[in-house]
């Protein structure tokens, strides 16, 4: 039985120069957009809406703080319009809105009741138990799972 | 003024000549038919005539076709023989080889003449140095080895490569099948992978290489997807093909009218509700097509084995390239041959052979390709499940993407239209305050209905007026007495017939409206029913999503292939 190993390893790299690909094409770099995770922290804050109002000027600043924390320093187009969740302060409500273009108003909506036409398109999402809210770009909608997921619409 | 007389005498001569006339204008005619009926004979036969001597020509053609293709064969399997006859005697010799290793019945001294005999007869082909390093090796002698290996090589370092990677792991030599099969793989460019590479691909998947090889496949994988899906394209091109899968398939769904077939009769969005329905079917469907793909605890070893030994023999019994010109033309010349001299039946028989040998795939499109069909692809589910690993992430977010769709746009309300009334409902316990609604509906009917029922006044003027002549006519007394007296029994009996009459076409006017309003309940009713079925059943498939998404988001690329890897494993 041969004990030599035929091998293109050591044996023959000495004499002859490694393999080349036959052909390779380049291909063209662009980013690609990464939907990251929303935090853990993010999520809570945003979920504690509905506990009645949130206490004064400093809960203002936390919670845009977090926001701002969130999105980093992202330019203006990456940043929300606003954010629709589930309401749970029970009938008539239904779902309440987060408006971020407007020094962050916190608006509550029944059902039937209309919203402006950049939040109705995220409502009946919004009140879909697969996602804990949905934040309203220009262009587009992201869904934010529980866990912090996103889907883009 | 003169009158000029016609006698009858004139009169019959004219007649006469009129009827000669007759005859010959009819001997004419009769003649004109004739010639007709030669000429469309004549024109048949012409036409016969033309088929013949076009169906002579093309044999004529095809004879002549068929002398030159038998001639031609003759003339060219002389000049590859002459040319490249030792070639032939060098695949020969290796298939003899092979069978001789594998056995292991070949004396040095015979291998040692035939092949190195063979390297001087063929100076260009890679097959016959790559068969002195395999004699070498069996005999140990390594000097002679790397020097012939190195000759391979620099005459065809793929095929040397692939046919080392298949002579390796045939004889058994794992760590120098691993080697060859590391070369092997920095030949391949991902945009233009070679036929052979997806048998070695599965072969590897199913561990009929050391568990090495997996990590250095999986490597490369990862390696060549970075590589290819650098820009955003490739993956959103992906997104939106198994967007237009998941629609694709929400569309073979059927449509639910059967078994919802009150609300989808009344429904007026009835096509976005079913849409809607059908969308959420997609999970459940989907789920079963990758379980089926990751549940395959099937065993391909025995049928890939076979296939990597057939790609070998394909490899030493091919012709080189340098032959396939001539061989070719012997090839079309032998099919005009077969073909009785149809030279172009011959050459579509050769153009669909053609492209057997040379075919070349895009790593992506025969990954996608798996997935959607992988009898078009031709591979097995080993490759399915590896080409789903690699697949995942973007399934998933193409998923969710549709699923948020579906979603958004399935109706809230169900849009309710019949006989006039319209309502809406969102999942049908609005049931009290609809029928309220559909009363007031048939309410407003029953008033519209009823005023359009005239009452007879010309009948009940007539009638008074009659009862007024018949009062006066009776007190004025006398003859007339008797005359008002019937007046007034007469108009007594016209208004009352006049009153009932009127009365009871109310009363069925009534009845009819009543029995509209009962019927319309009662459709209500059974759609209002259907429609909380129809949102129970459709929660039902929305909530197999998550499923979906849970099943979609454990695969792993490390996870796609143990069982069938395991099975191989426990038969070697």
């Amino acid at each position: 039985m041969p004990r030599i190993i035929l091998t293109p390893g050591a044996s023959v790299s000495a004499v002859t120069a490694p393999a080349a690909p036959r052909a390779t094409t380049q291909t063209s770099a662009t980013p690609r957009l990464h939907l990251g995770r929303r935090s853990a922290a993010y999520l809570k804050l945003l979920a504690g809406l509905d506990h009645g109002t949130l206490p004064g000027t400093r809960g203002w600043e936390e919670l845009l703080a977090a926001i701002q924390q969130e999105f980093g320093t992202a330019s203006l187009a990456d940043v929300p319009l606003g954010i629709v969740s589930k309401c749970f302060l029970g009938p008539p409500y239904e779902v309440h809105t987060l408006d971020l273009s407007a020094h962050a108003i916190i608006e509550h909506y029944k059902a039937g009741q209309a919203m402006p036409a950049d939040f109705e398109r995220a409502r009946q999402l919004a009140r879909h138990n697969a996602y804990a809210l949905v934040e309203v770009y220009a262009t587009k909608l992201l869904l934010i799972a529980e866990d912090g997921s996103v889907t883009h619409l | 003024m003169s009158t000029h007389h016609i006698s009858y005498a004139d009169l019959s001569g004219i007649e006469n000549k009129f009827s000669r006339l007759r005859e010959d204008v009819r001997e004419v005619a009769a003649d004109v038919n004739h010639i007709g009926r030669e000429q469309s004979q004549m024109k048949s036969q012409l036409e016969q005539l033309i088929d013949d001597f076009a169906e002579f020509v093309d044999a004529d053609r095809k004879q002549k076709a068929l002398q030159l293709a038998e001639t031609r064969v003759g003339v060219l399997s002389q000049q590859l023989q002459t040319e490249y006859g030792y070639y032939a005697e060098i695949r020969r010799l290796a298939v003899g080889m092979l069978q001789g290793v594998d056995v292991g019945v070949l004396s040095d001294d015979t291998l040692r003449a035939s092949t190195e005999e063979v390297m001087m007869k063929a100076p260009g082909y890679w097959l016959a140095p790559v068969l002195v390093a395999l004699a070498a090796w069996i005999r140990q002698d390594q000097t002679t080895m790397q020097r012939a290996l190195a000759e391979a090589l620099r005459r065809d370092d793929y095929k040397t490569t692939l046919f080392l990677v298949l002579v390796m792991r045939r004889l058994g030599r794992r760590e120098a099948s691993l080697q060859w099969l590391q070369r092997y793989f920095r030949h391949q460019d991902p945009r233009h992978l070679d036929r052979e590479f997806v048998t070695l691909l599965e072969g590897i998947a199913t561990g009929l290489f050391p568990p090495a090889a997996r990590q250095l496949m999986q490597d490369h994988l990862r390696q060549w997807l970075n590589q290819l899906t650098e820009g955003g394209g490739f993956v959103e091109k992906q997104r939106r093909k198994w967007d237009e899968f998941m629609e694709a398939t929400a569309g073979m769904v059927g449509p639910a009218a059967t078994t919802y077939p009150q609300l989808s009769e009344h429904a007026t969005n009835w096509a976005e509700l079913n849409l809607g329905y059908n969308r959420a079917h997609v999970h459940e469907l989907m789920r079963q097509h990758f379980d089926n793909i990751t549940s395959g605890a099937h065993d391909f070893s025995t049928s890939l084995k076979t296939q990597l030994d057939e790609t070998l023999s394909r490899l030493v019994s091919n012709f080189d390239d340098e032959e396939l010109p001539l061989r070719h033309e012997v090839h079309l010349n032998q099919l005009i041959v077969r073909n009785e001299g149809d030279k172009a039946a011959a050459q579509a028989q050769l153009a669909a052979q053609d492209g057997l040998f040379d075919q070349q795939v895009d790593l992506l499109q025969l990954l996608t390709n798996a997935l959607f069909d992988s009898e078009l692809a031709g591979t097995t589910r080993v490759t399915q499940a590896l080409a789903l690993s690699v697949s995942q992430s973007w399934i998933l977010e193409a998923h969710g993407t549709f699923t948020a769709r579906a979603r958004q746009q399935v109706p809230a309300q169900a849009q309710l239209a019949l006989d006039g009334w319209q309502g809406q409902s969102a999942d049908g316990q609005n049931e009290t305050a609809l029928l309220d609604s559909q009363s007031s509906h048939y309410a407003a009917i029953m008033q519209t209905e009823l005023a359009k029922v005239a009452a007879p006044v010309g009948r009940f003027v007539g009638a008074g007026v009659l009862a007024a002549f018949g009062i006066w006519a009776a007190s004025n007394g006398g003859g007339l007495a008797l005359l008002g007296a019937v007046c007034i029994i007469l108009a007594g009996v016209l208004g009352y017939t006049g009153w009932t009459a009127f009365t009871k076409t109310k009363q069925q006017v009534r009845d009819a409206v009543n029995e509209r309003h009962r019927r319309a309940h009662e459709v209500l009713r059974g759609c209002l029913a259907e429609l909380v079925d129809f949102r129970r059943d459709y929660n039902r498939r929305d909530v197999q999503a998550a499923d979906l998404q849970q099943l979609l988001a454990n695969i792993t690329p490390e996870s796609f292939s143990s069982k069938t890897y395991e099975t191989s494993r426990a038969l070697a």
